[in-house]
C-alpha cells in the first residue's frame, strides 16, 4: 500500500498522527496552491486558515476519498483551489472580477436545466483531455490558478493577444461542446 | 444560461488536475511568509474538536439534540465507534463489522448499521422492502428505501448462493434507479448526485450497499425500478523490484544528458514556438543545471511537457527506453508480479541529469466502466542503504519523477510498484421493482420570504423537510439574469411545537429553472452534527412537529 493510502486508512481510523503526516507531506503544496490563486488578495492568516481547512475537509471525508494514481496530491490541490476561490468570493475581493470578464463566462441558449453543474464539468474534463501544450498549461493558470493574461503571456513568453486569442478558442469550444450536449440531451 | 468556467472548474474531478505541480523554487516563494506550524496548529485543533465532539454526541446515546452547543461527555468510545459514514459518501472500512454475529442487521435494523445508531433514521418512515432475487450465484436482497426530496437512500444486501464469503473489498460496479411510468413504459433516470457505500457483515458473507440519490424526482408514490449490475473485488498489493535501477539502465542505457534531452527535444517538439525553444538555447548555453528551471516557465510544470510528450512517445525506439520484458542481452527485469499479471507493460524509465522519469504501466484491461479498469502505479523508490521509501516529486501525464537522483544513487534504488487489481465476482443483474409509499417522509411548505443579500435581493419560495434535510427553493426577483446559486447563506433552524430547536448545516447550493431557464436556485442544508464522521437523520419527532422555521433570527410560520 502507498504511503499516501496508508495515510488514508490512519484518517478513517480517526488518526490525528496520520493527519500530522499528511501535513507534512502536503502541507506547503497546498499553501502555495492556495497563495498562488489568492495571488496577494488573501492575507498571510486566511492563506493558513484556508490550507489547515483542506486538511480538514481531507480528515473529514477520508471515507469517500478513493485517490487517484494512490495519491492524495491531486485531491489536496484541488481541494486548495477551489477553498481559497470561495473565500475570496464570499469576501467579495473585486480582484476576482478580473477573471469574471468575458473569457470566464458561457452563454448557453436552449440548454436544459442544471446543465452547467451536472454537465458542464463533465464537458470541462473532456476539453482538459483533449488540450495540448500550450493550451493545456494557459487553461490550467487561466481557469485553476486564476492567473492574469498579462502574466500567463509573461510566464510563457508569448504575446499577450496570442494567449488571448488561444483562450478565446479554448472557451469558444467548450461552448459549442456545452451547446451540442445541451441541445440533445 | 449563463455559466462561469471558473465555477464549474470546482466540479471537475482531482485526478484531471493531478499533473499540476509547482517548483520547489515556487513553492518556497509562494509560502515564504506563511507559518506552516500555525497551519498544523489550527488542522489538529479543528481536527481534535471535531474528534472530542464525536465522542461526545455518540456516548450520548443516540439522544443528543441536533443543534445543542455542547454535550456531556459520558462515555468514551473506542476509534471503532467513532467510524460512521455520511449518508452521501462511502460506508466503513469492511473490516470494521465483519465480526458482527449472524443476527447483526436484524438486531441493529440496516440504518442504524450503516449509518450509526446515533443517527436517528426515523423508523415509521422508512420503506421496508425485504425481498430477494436472485441471478448469476448471487441473492440480491433489496432491503429498505428513505425517500427524500428527490431520490433518497436506497439499502440493498448481497450474499452468495452458496453462502461463500465475499473478497475483503468488494463494491457494485453499477446502480440505476427509474421511475416507472404508469402505462408501464420505463420512464427516465434522473437521479444527478450518487453516493454510495459497501459494508461488509457476518464474517465477510453478506455485503450491504447503500445508495444515496439526491436531486432527481421525487419517487414517493411512484413505481420505481432498481437495477445493480456486477460485483467485483479489488485487491491491493504494492511490492518493490528485485532489481536496481543500475540494472535497468546498464541494459536500457537511458541516462541522458540535459543537452541530449534538450536536443531531441527540439528535433522533434514542433510546437514549441520559436522564442520558447531559443530560451531553452539561452538557458542551455548559459547554464546547463538552470535550463530545466526555465523549461518550467517558472509555473507550473516541473518538466517541459512537451520534452515528457517527446520521451514517452520515443521510449520504444531511438531512445530506447521501452520495456519488453527481454532485451537482447537476455537479462529480465521482471517487475513484481508481473508474472501474475503480464499484460501490463512497463513504461520504462529515463534518467535526465538528476531527474529520474519513472514510465507507468499500460494498464488498460478493456472495461469501459472505470470502476473495473485496474490500477498499476510507481510512485516511489525503495533506497536500499536506508531502507526508507522515496517518494515522487511530481507527477506528468504517464509519469511520476524524481529529483535529485544521480548515477551514484542507481545501484541503492529499487522500483516499487503498486497494484490495484479488479477482478469480477459475479457479472449478476438483479433489478427490482416496487412502490414507493407515501409516510409522511417529504414536507413542503410554500414560502415568501425576502432576503436581502449582496448579489441583490432573493426570494425563498418554498422549502422541503425530509429525513435527509431541509431544501429551499429561491429565485432572483428583480434579475432579468440568472445569479445562480447566492454566495450569502442564512443561518437556518427548525423551531419545534415544543419550542426547542434544531439547528441546520449549509451544505451548499445549485442553481435551478422555477419560472424560466434556471432563473433560480436550491441550497441544502443538513441536520448540525458535530460528529465528522457521523450521519444525523431528522427524526420523526422533528419531522411531525415542525412548527416554524428560523432564518438568521428571524421566525416564519409554516403553514
Amino acid at each position: 500500500m502507498t504511503e499516501d493510502k496508508l495515510i488514508l486508512e490512519g484518517l478513517k481510523r480517526g488518526e490525528t498522527d496520520s493527519l500530522q503526516t499528511l501535513i507534512d507531506k502536503y502541507g506547503r503544496y497546498a499553501a502555495a496552491v492556495s497563495a498562488k490563486v489568492s495571488s496577494g488578495k488573501l492575507s498571510s492568516q486566511d492563506i493558513e486558515e484556508v490550507t489547515a481547512d483542506v486538511f480538514i475537509a481531507v480528515w473529514k471525508t477520508a471515507s469517500r476519498i478513493d485517490p487517484d494514481g494512490n495519491t492524495l496530491k491531486a485531491y489536496i490541490g484541488s481541494t486548495a483551489r477551489n477553498r481559497t476561490f470561495n473565500e475570496m468570493r464570499k469576501s467579495k475581493h473585486k480582484e476576482l472580477q478580473d477573471i469574471d470578464d468575458h473569457d470566464n463566462l458561457l452563454t448557453i441558449p436552449g440548454a436544459e436545466e442544471s446543465f452547467i453543474e451536472q454537465e458542464g464539468a463533465r464537458q470541462l474534463e473532456l476539453l482538459i483531455d483533449d488540450l495540448k501544450e500550450p493550451d493545456r498549461e494557459i487553461f490550467i493558470r487561466r481557469y485553476f490558478f486564476m492567473e492574469k493574461v498579462m502574466d500567463i503571456a509573461g510566464r510563457l513568453n508569448m504575446n499577450e493577444k496570442a494567449v488571448s486569442a488561444r483562450i478565446a478558442r479554448m472557451k469558444q469550444r467548450l461552448q459549442e461542446s456545452c451547446m451540442k450536449e445541451g441541445a440533445i440531451r | 444560461m449563463k455559466g462561469k468556467i471558473t465555477d464549474m472548474v470546482q466540479n471537475v474531478k482531482p485526478e484531471y488536475w493531478k499533473e499540476i505541480d509547482l517548483t520547489q523554487e515556487e513553492m518556497d516563494a509562494l509560502t515564504k511568509d506563511l507559518n506552516m506550524e500555525r497551519v498544523k496548529e489550527i488542522a489538529l485543533e479543528k481536527a481534535s474538536a471535531t474528534e472530542t465532539a464525536a465522542e461526545n454526541r455518540i456516548s450520548a446515546d443516540g439522544k443528543a439534540n441536533i443543534g445543542a452547543s455542547s454535550l456531556e461527555l459520558k462515555h468514551k468510545k473506542s476509534k471503532r465507534d467513532r467510524k460512521i459514514p455520511r449518508w452521501l459518501i462511502p460506508a466503513v472500512a469492511a473490516a470494521v463489522i465483519c465480526l458482527g454475529g449472524t443476527a447483526f442487521a436484524a438486531q441493529m435494523g440496516y440504518f442504524d448499521l450503516v449509518y450509526g445508531p446515533g443517527s436517528k433514521a426515523p423508523e415509521d418512515k422508512i420503506i421496508k422492502i425485504h425481498e430477494s432475487i436472485a441471478d448469476q450465484g448471487i441473492i440480491m436482497t433489496l432491503e429498505e428505501i428513505l425517500p427524500g426530496d428527490g431520490g433518497g437512500i436506497i439499502l440493498m444486501s448481497f450474499e452468495r448462493e452458496n453462502g461463500e464469503a465475499f473478497p475483503e473489498v468488494t463494491q457494485i460496479a453499477n446502480v440505476e434507479l427509474q421511475i416507472l411510468n404508469p402505462d408501464g413504459d420505463d420512464g427516465e433516470s434522473k437521479f444527478p448526485s450518487l453516493g454510495y457505500g459497501f459494508t461488509l457483515i457476518e464474517d465477510g458473507k453478506k455485503l450491504i450497499a447503500n445508495f444515496s440519490l439526491d436531486g432527481g424526482e421525487q419517487i414517493i408514490g411512484k413505481d420505481i425500478q432498481i437495477t445493480a449490475e456486477t460485483l467485483f473485488s479489488i485487491h491491493y498489493d504494492e511490492l518493490a523490484a528485485a532489481f536496481t535501477l543500475e540494472d535497468y539502465f546498464a541494459v536500457h542505457g537511458n541516462i541522458l544528458s540535459l543537452e541530449e534531452a534538450l536536443a531531441v527535444e527540439e528535433a522533434m517538439e514542433e510546437e514549441l514556438s520559436e522564442k520558447r525553444r531559443q530560451d531553452l538555447k539561452d538557458d542551455r548555453d548559459s547554464d546547463t543545471s538552470e535550463a530545466v528551471v526555465s523549461s518550467e516557465s517558472g509555473g507550473a510544470f516541473i518538466i517541459d511537457p512537451a520534452a515528457m510528450k517527446l520521451w514517452a512517445e520515443n521510449r520504444s525506439n531511438s531512445l530506447n527506453t521501452g520495456y519488453t520484458g527481454e532485451e537482447s542481452s537476455g537479462k529480465q527485469f521482471l517487475l513484481p508480479l508481473e508474472n501474475r499479471w503480464p499484460e501490463y507493460t512497463f513504461g520504462g524509465m529515463v534518467l535526465v541529469d538528476d531527474m529520474l522519469l519513472l514510465f507507468d504501466y499500460n494498464q488498460d484491461n478493456g472495461m469501459d466502466n472505470y470502476k473495473l479498469r485496474d490500477g498499476v502505479t510507481m510512485y516511489s523508490l525503495i533506497d536500499d542503504r536506508t531502507g526508507e521509501e522515496i517518494f515522487y516529486s511530481g507527477s506528468k501525464g504517464n509519469a511520476a519523477y524524481f529529483r535529485g537522483i544521480t548515477k551514484e544513487d542507481l545501484p541503492y534504488l529499487r522500483p516499487v510498484v503498486s497494484y490495484s487489481m479488479k477482478e469480477i465476482v459475479s457479472e449478476g443483474v438483479w433489478s427490482f421493482s416496487c412502490f414507493v409509499e407515501d409516510k409522511g417522509q417529504v414536507k413542503i411548505y410554500t414560502l415568501d420570504i425576502d432576503v436581502p443579500t449582496e448579489d441583490g435581493m432573493t426570494k425563498l419560495i418554498q422549502v422541503v423537510i425530509t429525513p435527509m434535510g431541509i431544501n429551499f427553493t429561491g429565485v432572483w426577483p428583480d434579475s432579468e439574469e440568472p445569479k445562480g446559486v447566492p454566495r450569502y447563506r442564512p443561518e437556518v433552524q427548525l423551531c419545534l411545537s415544543d419550542g426547542t430547536f434544531a439547528t441546520m448545516e449549509d451544505m451548499g447550493g445549485r442553481s435551478e429553472s422555477i419560472y424560466g431557464f434556471n432563473d433560480g436556485f436550491k441550497i441544502r442544508y443538513d441536520p448540525a452534527s458535530e460528529d465528522p464522521y457521523g450521519v444525523r437523520f431528522l427524526d420523526s419527532d422533528i419531522l411531525d412537529n415542525v412548527k416554524s422555521l428560523i432564518i438568521d433570527g428571524r421566525e416564519y410560520d409554516l403553514q
